[in-house]
């Protein structure tokens, strides 16, 4: 597949797929939005629409679930998120919506990944506060209310004294966890440690009432850390729950798998560092108040198997542990994106690589391959 | 199967495990050591037990030492398969100055597929501000993840291989139930080898090719066709995959005048012997025009020939094997006596091969796997000394471990199951998978499955879930991925299905309905509601909104239902009305003939449908019946009211006959009166009016009936007041008029 010449006339920015990797938005410093679609069976990419978007630099690109329509949300230097959709698969976008809650640029906008969390876009900027708003009336996409708004890491923005800063391009960095995860306490509260595997309850059984746990990853400079949506005094609201730590320098990046190719027995978190290294996280279900939680690991799914057995449907955390960290890049690592699956972790930095990193038998992960974007000389080229 | 620009650390080729080996990881296990018995890693309780024993055990230990392999390679550079993206954006050389213009790549992957897309962007967004953009860097890089992308003609292999996949797994089970002593897994490995076979021959690619010979070599070991011996199998592997001698050595010597006086005459008998090539050896010493006048030579040839003639084949080959050995024995003291010194020494030399003599066979043999072959046939065909010849064998011709269908074969040939499976996996997981399963059929892998591996998924399932991924991940092949995902164990197949599921583009009604087959088939009602919603909005999007109706009538949608009736609503207020397409058009003009839901949620705009269609027709007062009707609905959307009473302004007129009765106007005044009671139903309604009124003035032409035609100029607000007016007047018009 050849490159594609977008049309924009500055630097791309941002480039997200549509749910079925049949549409893919590119943004840039330009202030344009351009969408593509894939042309069969070449599979190569043709422009389908262009729009004027903003008035600033595009940072960041997220296509809502296709339940909801063709929605595409941007985030831009000039401080909002707007909301833009199409009723006419593709060929024409109109603004919806604009959120200008933002102190600062806004540099990255996620729309939730699992249908069962229903339409809500994060987003964060260099004030260093992540925002989520969520269009409760899905008939009626205009309207967008604000539902959480936090400081990530307000101990570190502080120290750092970089707040205000305009350049902090990838300082900040947003992720929704894209699977149904189980709320474990209630999920294994009918469970018997002598139960045999095939006795075990089946994660895919479970509704998406039953595996709705609404959580997302965020870091601010070089902190990163889950947010969760927990029920406090009746009311639901997110909370900075686990941090993943071990970071020395900006995280420029976060991704948070799907749990399909462990059958959902844990999360895996990747984050991409200024400091070299792709760090690659897993964390696992624990209830809170077992500081040593015993798992059982079995071809059903692994579940806690704590006799305690809590009330609150919500109460439990995860155990975090650093599963694989590459420094193969040997500079600053911008980007991390995972498969379908969570099996394949890419990676791309200052070195001009792509890496490709798989899960191997025993679920730790390997390299797999590199793409560069470095030419070959032209003497390796003759041989 | 995977097209890629060659560079500096890739050129390698895919044969070898070099450092710079152009090929993925290995995943199970790594095979840079000898495949013979270590104390470190032989663990009898852990290991498979083929039939052909051995000291070599595969354990899970050995899984994990792939870790200890990779963090000692860690440190090597781009130690794994390396490619340049097409029109790569970096000239040769020049990364430290692409660097030092702040610049950076970035990679996304694809939702579904095995693909993603690199773009160049800027360190700081300010920094970059004064830096030329080169014409480069506003281009999209697609690539693909190493190894994962699928030739149209390799999916052709996949499809044929999901076949014969379900072909076997429907024998398997109705065999099972009739006759559990047949064992039909041979007759489909020979149909699977020769599909890989007609694949490698098409798609020429290395890497199949070495996987064929590896299949090959399992297949002849283990599942053998009933009518011929393992050994017969083993040696047809070999003749395949390494040919000797080769027709050209045969056909030099054999067309001279004399090929008995070749030098290289015996040497060419003796390897045809040692091959197994019995009758090919007979016709050599037939046609050698050898010049014996003396008996005893004469009849030291017949027997000869009548031995290689007489060679037990097939099923008999077993059990007429001793009896046959006995006679190369006897034949080989006869020819001590012969008094021609070339002829006793090559006659000797070939009843030596045939008894199976370990020192001749290794000291004319050229590889391990020649010596354990002509072993296998020659010295004992029973099965459980395989391994035993293999220990022979590798003891004078090391395996070379760096030509993997070597390293593969070699871990066959020792009865080291999941390690040739590891191999083939590296060579490709298709032939792995479909391997693997043929292997857990036949209870190859139970041992492996202990408690050390209870946290690991089977050999086999793994395989077919990493298999099943990337037909998932490939154009045209999702559903035989899910077959795969499908027939593992435990909840990773199907959780990968069920994640990926909604990911699949519905390109038309039989992909929705076989997506939502596979829903119903594994309870996945979520997904089927997430897939039908998902179809719905596109449907809308063709402009296709029965067909969106009635799917989501079909899943109980309501919700989204009554969204599409407000949205028609809205947008035949803005924009007039428009032609539905056939299935709306009956919902609209047959409402009975509709589903009960449907018929209910969409009334409010098969309501305003009839009052214009009547309207275009003329007949005002059955129009003016559905307009009143509609401003009477409880549950109207405030912001509707105010387009709708606009509507009503030509009704009112004095040039023309009373519409309405007094009742009715009456009740539309009391609507009016509680839609203006509500602020927010009322400033709504006027928004929506003035947008109304300013998409009129917008168009060039509206339709005739428009009510806009005469009231685009006038205020949104000064509309209700002229409303209300006109009722007013009606009101007293019709009381006047009822007198």
């Amino acid at each position: 597949m050849n490159a594609l010449a977008t049309g924009h006339e500055d630097l791309i920015h941002d480039i997200a797929y549509d749910h079925y990797g049949r549409l893919l938005a590119t943004c840039s410093s330009d202030q344009y939005i351009k969408l593509f679609t894939r042309v069969s069976p070449s599979a190569d990419w043709s422009l389908l629409s262009s729009f004027k978007a903003h008035d600033a630099n595009i940072f960041s690109l997220s296509f809502a679930l296709p339940q909801y329509g063709l929605l595409l949300a941007s985030c831009s230097e000039d401080q909002t998120v707007r909301v833009h959709r199409s009723i006419d698969d593709g060929r024409t976008f109109v603004k919806i919506a604009t959120l200008s809650d933002s102190s600062g640029p806004v540099h990255q906008v996620a729309f939730t990944k699992f249908g069962g969390h229903g339409l809500k876009l994060a987003c964060i900027g260099t004030d260093g506060v992540v925002r989520v708003y969520h269009a409760a009336d899905p008939t009626d996409l205009r309207q967008w209310h604000l539902a959480f708004e936090k400081v990530v890491d307000k101990a570190g923005l502080l120290a750092n004294g970089v707040a205000a800063a305009k350049d902090l391009q990838g300082d900040f960095a947003i992720d929704w966890c894209p699977s149904g995860t189980v709320r474990a306490p209630w999920f294994t509260s009918n469970l018997d440690s002598a139960m045999d595997d095939s006795e075990l309850p089946r994660v895919d059984r479970l509704t998406i009432e039953e595996l709705a746990v609404e959580q997302f990853v965020a870091s601010s400079m070089s902190k990163v850390f889950v947010f969760r949506k927990r029920l406090n005094g009746g009311i639901y609201e997110y909370e900075r729950t686990e941090e993943l730590p071990g970071h020395t320098d900006i995280v420029r990046d976060v991704a948070w798998a799907s749990n399909a190719g462990v059958g959902g027995r844990y999360e895996l978190i990747a984050t991409a560092s200024r400091d070299g290294w792709v760090r690659i996280f897993k964390l696992t279900t624990r209830r809170i108040g077992e500081p040593t939680a015993e798992y059982r690991n079995g071809a059903a799914g692994t579940v806690s198997l704590n006799e305690d057995k809590g009330d609150d449907y919500d109460e439990f955390a995860y155990d975090v542990e650093l599963l694989d960290q590459f420094d193969h890049h040997k500079s600053e690592v911008w980007k991390v994106s995972w498969n379908v699956a969570g099996t394949i972790l890419s990676s791309s930095g200052d070195d001009g690589r792509v890496r490709f990193w798989r899960a191997a038998y025993t679920g730790k992960f390997v390299g797999v391959g590199v793409a560069s974007a470095e030419q070959i000389p032209q003497d390796e080229v003759d041989e | 199967m995977f097209s890629f620009t060659p560079t500096s650390r890739s050129d390698s080729g895919h044969s070898s495990f070099s450092p710079s080996f152009g090929g993925p990881r290995p995943i199970f296990s790594t095979f840079n050591e000898p495949v013979a018995p270590t104390k470190e890693n032989a663990s009898p309780t852990k290991a498979f037990v083929s039939p052909f024993a051995t000291e070599r055990s595969f354990t899970v230990e050995d899984v994990r030492d792939v870790y200890k392999d990779d963090e000692d390679v860690e440190d090597e550079e781009d130690d794994v398969f390396t490619y340049t993206l097409q029109d790569a954006p970096i000239a040769a050389g020049r990364l430290q100055d692409w660097r030092d213009r702040g610049r950076t790549l970035k990679f996304r992957l694809s939702p579904l597929h095995n693909n993603g897309i690199a773009w160049i962007d800027e360190r700081s967004v300010d920094g970059g501000g004064e830096v030329h953009v080169a014409p480069e860097e506003m281009r999209i890089f697609p690539a693909e993840i190493p190894d994962s992308a699928l030739s149209d003609e390799y999916i052709k292999f996949v499809k044929d291989a999901h076949e014969l996949y379900r072909a076997l797994s429907n024998a398997d089970q109705i065999d099972g139930a009739i006759d559990p002593s047949e064992n039909i897994l041979p007759k489909y490995a020979t149909t699977f080898l020769q599909i890989l076979d007609v694949a490698r021959r098409r798609i020429f690619d290395e890497r199949l090719s070495e996987a064929y010979v590896v299949c090959h070599c399992l297949f002849a070991a283990y599942f053998v066709d009933p009518t011929i011996t393992r050994a017969e199998a083993v040696m047809d592997w070999l003749n395949q995959s390494d040919p000797r001698p080769t027709t050209e050595e045969t056909s030099d010597i054999m067309t001279t005048a004399v090929p008995y006086n070749e030098p290289g005459f015996w040497e060419l008998v003796h390897k045809l012997a040692l091959r197994g090539l019995f009758l090919q050896c007979s016709n050599c010493l037939k046609e050698a025009n050898m010049l014996h006048s003396d008996s005893e030579s004469k009849k030291a040839l017949q027997t000869a020939t009548s031995i290689l003639e007489t060679a037990p084949k097939g099923t008999k080959a077993f059990e007429g094997h001793r009896q046959w050995r006995a006679h190369a024995i006897a034949f080989g003291e006869n020819c001590t006596k012969l008094s021609d010194t070339k002829l006793r020494k090559g006659l000797i030399t070939l009843a030596n091969i045939l008894r199976g003599d370990n020192d001749t066979i290794l000291a004319l043999s050229e590889s391990w796997q020649e010596v354990t072959a002509a072993l296998f046939l020659f010295h004992d065909p029973a099965p459980s000394r395989l391994s035993e010849y293999c220990q022979v064998a590798v003891a004078q011709f090391p395996v070379d471990f760096t030509i993997i269908s070597e390293a593969g074969c070699a871990a066959v040939i020792a009865g080291d199951i999941p390690k040739a499976l590891s191999v083939l996996e590296q060579l490709d997981v298709c032939v792995a998978a479909h391997i693997a399963d043929f292997c857990d059929r036949q209870r190859m892998l139970d041992d492996f499955y202990n408690i050390e591996t209870l946290d690991l998924p089977p050999f086999r399932d793994w395989l077919f879930m990493a298999h099943g991924i990337t037909c998932c991940a490939t154009p045209g092949t999702w559903f035989i991925g899910a077959t795969y995902l499908k027939d593992t164990e435990g909840t990773q197949g199907l959780s990968i299905i069920k994640e990926s599921i909604t990911h699949v583009y519905p390109d038309n009604e039989a992909t929705l309905t076989e997506l939502l087959g596979i829903c119903k088939e594994l309870q996945f009602d979520n997904e089927a509601r997430e897939i039908v919603i998902a179809w719905s909005k596109l449907q809308l999007s063709r402009n296709q909104v029965g067909s969106a109706i009635e799917w989501l009538d079909s899943i109980g949608n309501s919700f989204e239902i009554r969204a599409i009736t407000w949205q028609l609503l809205e947008s035949t207020l803005l924009n007039g009305l428009t032609l539905p397409d056939d299935i709306l058009q009956r919902f609209l003009v047959s409402p009975r003939l509709c589903p009960g839901m449907i018929r209910e949620l969409i009334a409010p705009y098969a309501t305003y449908f009839a009052f214009k269609n009547h309207l275009n027709e003329g007949d005002v007062v059955e129009a003016a019946q559905y307009l009143a009707s509609l401003l009477q609905f409880g549950f109207l959307p405030g912001r509707f009211f105010g387009p709708l009473l606009g509507e009503l302004l030509p009704l009112l007129s004095r040039s023309q006959p009373r519409t309405l009765p007094t009742n009715e106007l009456i009740a539309i005044m009391n609507s009016l009166y509680q839609w203006e009671k509500d602020p927010q139903k009322y400033n709504e309604g006027v928004q929506f009016l003035a947008k109304t009124l300013d998409a009129a003035r917008e168009v060039t032409e509206l339709a005739g009936d428009d009510w806009r035609v005469e009231y685009a100029n006038i205020p949104a607000k000064e509309v209700i007041k002229l409303v209300r007016s006109k009722l007013v007047s009606e009101v007293s018009r019709a009381y006047l008029e009822e007198l």
